[in-house]
């Protein structure tokens, strides 16, 4: 694949074009919980049917929703569609030294919550989808962007996207997430479990009537740290891990418990199936309350999150045309990686079963911090990226 | 004999004046937590100092204060510790019949939060040592009287009482909790142990740097619970029991817990020793570091609640004689009881080692209950058993 013709767009890009909308997305106040991000999804919406987009706003509640835009190619192509979320995380306890809401320029950075992750990544593709839109560059498959609400918290936005998908298959879904513009080909499933047994409450001079619901998770969480659970290492993402990080039980040293509340993070890998791993934790409770000898044993197990590994196909053609062309932008070529997970991939890509790569501005370093900021330069590069990657997909 | 010369005493038991007194009592708010026992000690201060006795208010915090009072005897022998309790506990959530802070008196009863515990004890201990003053009866040891702050949650009064005030030494100490002036001479110790293991922080991805505060304690509280202590089935109280009452680590299900606490309710019984106890489990979790392979072990054990067990022993010849005086009152000659719960014995009778026994007016069914009351003809009967006992034992 060469040059379409269109190449010499990517001259045209704008530094100071980004950077003011980028300003722009960091004044909303989408921190998560609570999320507010339908204003920033309105602004968003507007702004994209400003630039000739079809735009459809998903309301979730009064106060978030999110977004679906489409720039329409000829349909003889599958579409290529990029993500990216709205909400950031909350501020933290530390001092900020600019207003982390000011979308503030200085020092060839912009600053504020959210530089980084990831509204640096949302006002890239905007800008893409613009300029592709103005020069009347002919598609010949859609262009997607997807905007979310809740990716920080519970994936509401993408879930929703997913769940009503009806924009037609894809040839490959990116997350402009933050990843210093390398490429993330590979992602951890994560499955959260949260177990609960239950007793009976008593004081304790009337022990015998109490059913210690402590006594009863014991032997489980000793038994689970334990249960072998199988996985290949997977070259990039590495192994199976869990851990055990809350347990929570009793109000009073004096009263036996009648509840007590243990979640489990597990992260799987490519090749785990976590349905496999939710039957064989009941299983494994089930053996413990016979073997246990506890009389009224009671407990249960609930998955209160649930996203699957994600790993390419390796070789992946697709995959390996987007590496090339970070490599013409950026000058190196980038050797693929994996992540820690929990993106909105894990929404989007068992959904739309195609390729996909996590590729941003912002380094992840920065995530989460305080006086987070993202850096001009390698926001220009992402915009360079992503203009390319829709001219050689998609003319 | 002693009874000869002062039972006319008994004839001139008040009833009004046992009764208003209660009633003033009542009308103290004197609930724990917070306790705010202060205006009631200065109360009762007041009455015992206008009866001739020399009072001191012991004081806790500004709101919060127990008091001491003392009817001087030649010294020839050794006095008498009666003490009761000012505080009472929260209403609960049930509404009241009647305003549980007005000393109402209605049909033979005496209405009101503290009515049974304990304040008809309080004011028929004071009401004796009134009589006893103003009949200038001589005695042969003093008469100690102590009211205290802060029975209901920590014995804050008692353990300053006993530590702080010149007391002993004594013959006996009274307790006027509510038996309905039955007799009890036991209680189980009361050893509440705060178990606390210290690991590191770590987000699930970076899993090998955290060391998970949760997997420590799991160890020890399996051990904990199997671990063999001795003790002997007391014929009053029964056996010794233990519980894991409460467990709590971690705040997010993605982070790793540096922090696991537990809590450990254990109630012996005589003959047990509680520094042994602990020893035993600070040797236990010494064991369980050694052998859990866990790396960065770190356990720490504390103490929040110390209590010993008690009892007296049925052929003390105290006792034997504080026996012959209710049954010479009251007709009947009573059993010995066990309690089923913790008395301000606690404090004092490991301080003063003398024998105790707890008899008093209030009825042990209207312990913490709605709409306590107080029986009015159980009041008179205590003032002359205690005004009898006091005779008995030091004039």
């Amino acid at each position: 694949m060469g040059d379409s013709g269109y190449d010499k767009l990517l001259d045209r890009i704008d530094e100071r074009e980004v950077v003011q909308l980028l300003s722009e997305l960091m004044r909303f106040q989408t921190v998560n919980p609570p999320g507010n991000e339908r204003g920033m999804a309105e602004y968003s919406a507007r702004w994209l049917a400003d630039a000739g987009l079809e735009v459809e706003v998903l309301n979730h509640d009064q106060e978030r929703a999110s977004l679906i835009a489409r720039l329409k190619g000829s349909g003889e192509v599958p579409a290529v569609a990029y993500t990216g979320h709205l909400d950031v995380v909350p501020l933290g306890e530390a001092q900020w030294s600019h207003d982390p809401f000011g979308g503030k320029v200085s020092e060839g950075k912009v600053w504020g919550r959210g530089a980084t992750d990831m509204k640096s990544g949302d006002a890239v593709m905007m800008i893409v989808a613009k300029m592709l839109a103005a020069a009347k560059v002919p598609l010949k498959g859609d262009l997607i962007l997807a905007l979310t609400a809740g990716e920080e918290v519970d994936f509401l936005g993408s879930r929703a996207i997913a769940d009503g998908w009806h924009w037609g298959p894809a040839q490959i879904v990116f997350m402009l997430e933050p990843s210093g513009n390398e490429v993330v080909v590979a992602e951890k499933g994560i499955l959260w479990l949260e177990i609960t047994t239950y007793g009976k409450t008593a004081h304790i001079s009337q022990i015998e009537q109490g059913r210690n619901a402590i006594m009863m998770m014991l032997p489980i969480l000793t038994e689970l740290d334990k249960m072998p659970v199988e996985y290949a290492e997977h070259p990039l993402l590495g192994g199976f891990a869990r851990s055990i990080n809350t347990v929570h039980a009793g109000a009073k040293t004096n009263t036996i418990p009648d509840r007590c509340v243990a979640t489990v993070d597990m992260r799987s890998v490519p090749g785990q199936e976590h349905d496999k791993i939710v039957a064989q934790v009941e299983k494994l409770i089930a053996d413990v309350g016979q073997r246990c000898a506890l009389p009224d044993f009671n407990a249960s197990v609930k998955v209160i999150h649930n996203g699957p590994p994600l790993a390419n196909r390796p070789q992946d053609e697709t995959v390996k045309r987007f590496c090339d062309i970070v490599a013409e932008v950026t000058g190196k070529q980038p050797q693929p990686i994996g992540a820690g997970g929990a993106t909105d991939a894990i929404a989007f890509v068992p959904r739309l079963q195609a390729p996909f790569c996590m590729c941003g501005p912002g380094t992840p370093k920065m995530i989460h911090q305080t006086d987070e900021y993202v850096e001009i330069p390698m926001l220009v590069d992402s915009t360079r990226i992503y203009l390319l990657t829709a001219l050689r997909f998609l003319t | 004999m002693a009874e000869q010369t002062y039972a006319h005493l008994l004839q001139q038991v008040d009833q009004a004046e046992v009764v208003d007194l209660c009633s003033e009592l009542i009308r103290f708010k004197s609930v724990n937590p917070p306790g705010n026992e202060r205006e009631i000690a200065e109360y009762v201060a007041r009455v015992m100092h206008d009866a001739g006795l020399e009072t001191e208010l012991v004081s806790h915090a500004p709101d919060r204060a127990s008091v001491a009072g003392r009817l001087k005897g030649s010294g020839k022998v050794p006095g008498l510790l009666y003490t009761g309790h000012l505080d009472v506990v929260p209403l609960g959530e049930a509404p009241w019949s009647f305003d549980a802070f007005a000393g109402k008196v209605e049909g033979g009863r005496i209405l009101g939060r503290g009515a049974s515990d304990m304040k008809a004890g309080d004011a028929a201990m004071i009401v004796a040592a009134k009589m006893l003053a103003a009949a200038k009866v001589p005695l042969k040891g003093d008469l100690i009287l102590g009211f205290t702050a802060g029975e209901e949650t920590d014995f804050l009064g008692a353990h300053a009482i006993a530590n702080g005030w010149h007391l002993g030494p004594v013959q006996g100490i009274f307790i006027s909790e509510p038996t309905d002036n039955e007799v009890t001479v036991a209680e189980k110790g009361l050893m509440w142990l705060e178990i606390a293991t210290h690991g590191k922080t770590a987000h699930i991805s970076q899993i090998q740097h955290g060391r998970n505060a949760i997997m420590m304690m799991l160890p020890i509280l399996t051990a904990l619970d199997k671990m063999p202590v001795a003790y002997q089935e007391n014929k009053l109280l029964g056996g010794y029991v233990r519980s894991i009452n409460t467990i709590h680590a971690g705040l997010k299900t993605n982070t790793i817990p540096d922090h696991c606490v537990a809590q450990v309710d254990m109630r012996t019984v005589p003959g047990q020793d509680h520094d042994a106890i602990l020893q035993q489990i600070q040797e236990l979790i010494d064991d369980v570091g050694k052998s859990c392979g866990l790396p960065d072990f770190r356990a720490s054990l504390k103490v929040i609640h110390n209590g010993p067990p008690l009892e007296t022993a049925s052929n003390d010849p105290m006792l034997v004689r504080f026996l012959d005086v209710v049954a010479e009152v009251t007709g009947k000659r009573p059993a010995v009881k066990g309690a089923g719960y913790g008395t301000d014995g606690k404090a004092f009778v490991p301080k003063l080692k003398a024998p105790y026994v707890i008899c008093g007016p209030g009825n042990p069914t209207q312990n913490h209950q709605t709409d306590e009351w107080a029986d009015v003809a159980k009041m008179v009967e205590s003032v002359k058993i205690y005004l009898l006992t006091a005779t008995r034992f030091l004039a």
